[in-house]
């Protein structure tokens, strides 16, 4: 089964992640800040990670560069959402596969995810 | 030596009636007591001496005896009107006047009664020996009277007066002596002593006609110095800055140099701007133009009319009356007068203008300059120096000086709009000024050329304004607009994805799953409410449009129905430290505030929550929500009660990011403020309230 990390501060945000992925057939883990997404990536290998730039610990940015440090990140299928569509070219050039700009529909993210799998990642 | 007698004897009549013809004119041209009786005692000399002429030495028919009488009791009256226009001056002491009426009296008596007259070679019988002495006694005493008045009006006063009155005295002490060595000279010498008698007489006359109506010469002479003194005045003016300079400096001068009483000096409108000398009455008589320009407006009273305003003067009681050659004289330094007025006038008009206008551009931050093509040189305003960051006008603006300040990045700017503008066209353009410290400004400048009328530009005239402060106005409103944005997608995905979700795979949702759903629409629903709502309130208090409901206000239940609508969660306690204190606030309002001041403290503060209030002695009551948690990060202090300002490190749902706007603006609105004094030993929340006790 296909496991998918929401990592969002927001938890209605989360929520509607986890219902329009779960309906799909996806696993989903939730996380709301980035200490602990950090901390779970560090156990775990999901298959696509649904990142919100805004948390209240650290940036989604400053999640990506801890990432790398740590050369996880080429192994990661990380997905950026964010409301600042103006982010996009920057988190395809910090190592994302896409981006989602808030608000967005069920639809949309399940889209994403989908596409997000379709890309090759060394195991 | 008879001819020569002779010949005097005529001289002494043309001069006679020459003082007579003088006299008249003048007083018929101006009227008054003065100039009346002077016109009297002149004709009457005038007519004893062309009677005397007619009449026969030695009387022999009954008329001719008529006559000789009548002619002395003319002689008598002389030195009476002489006396009474000496009294026009200044009035004699009562006993003086019923001395001189009774001496008169009795010596006109006594010509009518004396028996005969003896002729030249007669015996002189002793009753008219006792008689000539009564004659002498009147004459002389009056003459005498008259010549110490005179001479001692004239102490004191100004030159022209004061030789004016000597001249008059000298002529009636001139004229008496002449009538003693007359009468008390035996008869046989008569030829010998007709010459002094002629010569002293003509003296009289002439120093008479002297004191009465000096030639210019004379009176220009007189004045020189008093003229020397009016033209060091004139000089002073030239520097004079201010009205009152011209007033004090001047009048005094004006009141000395014409012999007058009092001056004073009116503008356009009437206004008196200044007097010198006491006395000054208002106007009494019918207008008497006497020269273009001035005019008699009462018995002692002129008025010289002056481009800008006139100039009034009263005639003093020893000068009465004034020659031609001192009207023009008045007319000229009354012009004087005004044009020095109208230059101060000018030039505090000049200051005030420039003064309101160096302020309105400090105000508005704006400075001004113009560029003079022909000599390259940029004449600056105080606040354009100031908005470059030099002391006003402490040096050239040169080009040099003024792109110094200018950011590098946009001296290209300035260079296509210094262009723009010589080649003759308007423009406009922002660039930034950077200050010694680095600070950075925005200027917003705007340009003109001037053309010569060949078309050519001449000058270049410009504003700049430091929009530096309305640019960041700006910038915050776009924020405001992004943040409201960015606040409403998280409700706005949750309730449009839900939606979409509930209708299309409803069926698959467990029981459980859908209460979730339901629970997360009702609110992010209730959430973008509420900051809609927030949004309102703020636009609102910014503009003005909140209507508050000032009264009076107990502080304790406003504290209570607070805590009663935000109760501290589990795990916050809240400790209250309330006086009686009654402020004047709207109830509804000050519970927002402290509502939401609670909220805060319970989302982000310590355990332990304290809500003190206490009057300060001096109208004011400081209600202070304080907390024992990590208090405000430091780099969010100076932006604590902007919209959407927010602190970080919190999970769960967050509140608006509009509360402490609304909180501060709802705290102005009461009349009161709303600050933070955060110490480090958590957050401390201040509001202001005026006291109604």
């Amino acid at each position: 089964m296909t496991r998918v990390l929401v990592v969002d501060d927001e938890p209605d945000i989360a929520l509607i992640c986890k219902l329009a992925l779960s309906l799909e057939g996806f696993e989903v883990e939730e996380r709301s800040t980035g200490q602990a997404a950090l901390d779970y990536l560090a156990e775990n290998a999901p298959d696509v990670v649904l990142l919100d730039l805004r948390l209240p610990d650290l940036s989604g940015w400053e999640v990506l560069d801890r990432l790398r440090d740590r050369g996880q990140l080429p192994s990661l299928r990380i997905v950026l959402f964010s409301a600042h569509a103006s982010a996009a070219q920057s988190a395809l050039d910090a190592g994302c596969v896409s981006f989602i700009a808030k608000p967005f529909t069920p639809d949309d993210l399940v889209a994403h995810v989908n596409s997000a799998m379709a890309t090759p990642r060394p195991a | 030596m008879t001819a020569a007698a002779e010949l005097l004897r005529y001289v002494q009549l043309a001069v006679f009636v020459a003082a007579a013809v003088v006299a008249a004119i003048r007083w018929l041209r101006r009227r008054g007591a003065a100039r009346a009786w002077l016109a009297a005692t002149f004709g009457l000399l005038a007519l004893v001496v062309a009677a005397s002429e007619v009449l026969p030495v030695d009387p022999v028919t009954a008329g001719d005896r008529v006559a000789q009488r009548a002619l002395v009791v003319v002689l008598l009256m002389f030195p009476y009107f002489l006396y009474r226009f000496t009294a026009t001056f200044e009035r004699p002491s009562r006993a003086l006047d019923t001395l001189v009426h009774a001496l008169t009296a009795a010596v006109l008596l006594a010509t009518v009664l004396v028996p005969r007259i003896p002729g030249p070679e007669e015996a002189r019988p002793a009753s008219f020996t006792a008689y000539l002495v009564l004659f002498m006694v009147q004459w002389t005493l009056l003459s005498g009277i008259v010549a110490v008045r005179l001479w001692r009006a004239g102490r004191g006063q100004p030159t022209v007066a004061r030789r004016r009155m000597r001249m008059l005295s000298s002529g009636a002490a001139a004229l008496a002596f002449a009538l003693v060595v007359t009468v008390a000279a035996p008869s046989e010498e008569a030829s010998a002593l007709a010459l002094v008698v002629h010569g002293a007489a003509i003296a009289s006359a002439v120093l008479f006609l002297l004191g009465f109506a000096p030639p210019r010469a004379l009176l220009r002479t007189w004045r020189a110095r008093d003229i020397e003194a009016l033209q060091g005045a004139l000089v002073g003016l030239a520097q004079a800055a201010t009205t009152e300079d011209v007033v004090e400096d001047l009048l005094p001068r004006v009141v000395e140099l014409v012999g007058a009483r009092a001056a004073a000096i009116h503008d356009d409108s009437g206004r008196l701007l200044g007097r010198a000398g006491t006395g000054a009455a208002e106007a009494t008589g019918a207008e008497l133009p006497l020269i273009p320009g001035v005019t008699q407006i009462g018995p002692d009273h002129l008025r010289v009319s002056v481009p800008g305003g006139r100039l009034e003067l009263w005639t003093s009681p020893y000068a009465p009356y004034f020659g031609r050659d001192e009207l023009e004289l008045i007319r000229t330094v009354a012009g004087l007068v005004h044009v020095t007025l109208e230059r101060t006038y000018a030039h505090a008009r000049e200051i005030a203008a420039r003064d309101a206008l160096a302020e309105a551009q400090r105000i508005a931050k704006v400075g001004s300059w113009h560029l003079d093509v022909a000599t390259d040189t940029i004449v600056a305003s105080d606040e354009m120096y100031r908005l470059w960051g030099m002391e006003p006008q402490s040096r050239p603006m040169t080009r040099e000086a003024f792109n110094a300040r200018v950011h590098r990045d946009d001296l290209g700017a300035v260079d296509v709009l210094l262009r723009a503008i010589a080649s003759g066209e308007d423009f406009t353009n922002e660039f930034r000024l950077v200050d010694d410290d680095g600070t950075v400004r925005w200027i917003h400048a705007r340009g003109r050329a001037q053309r010569d009328e060949r078309g050519e530009v001449a000058a270049l005239h410009g504003t700049v304004q430091d929009v530096t402060e309305a640019r960041r106005l700006d910038q915050m409103r776009r924020d405001f607009v992004a943040n409201a944005a960015h606040e409403l997608r998280t409700p706005l995905t949750t309730v449009s994805g839900m939606a979409t979700l509930l209708a299309t795979q409803r069926d698959r949702l467990s029981q459980t799953e859908l209460d979730h759903a339901f629970a997360a629409l009702g609110r992010q629903g209730q959430r973008a409410r509420q900051l809609v709502t927030s949004l309102l309130d703020l636009s609102r208090l910014e503009t003005g449009r909140v209507p508050v409901d000032i009264v009076v206000v107990d502080v304790r239940e406003v504290v209570a129905r607070a805590l009663e609508t935000a109760p501290p969660p589990d795990g916050v306690s809240v400790a209250t430290d309330l006086d009686g204190t009654a402020v004047a606030a709207d109830p509804d309002r000050l519970e927002e505030v402290v509502v939401n001041l609670l909220s805060n403290a319970y989302r982000y503060g310590g355990p332990h929550v304290r809500v003190a209030a206490a009057a300060d002695g001096s109208g004011t009551v400081t209600l202070a929500v304080s907390d024992d948690g990590a208090g405000v990060p430091d780099e969010f202090v100076a932006e604590l009660f902007e919209p959407f300002t927010r602190g970080g490190a919190v999970t769960g749902t967050p509140g608006s990011g509009l509360g402490l706007a609304i909180s501060q603006r709802l705290a102005r609105a009461l009349g009161g403020d709303l600050t933070y004094e955060g110490d480090g030993r958590g957050a401390r929340f201040v509001v202001r309230l005026r006291s109604a006790s």
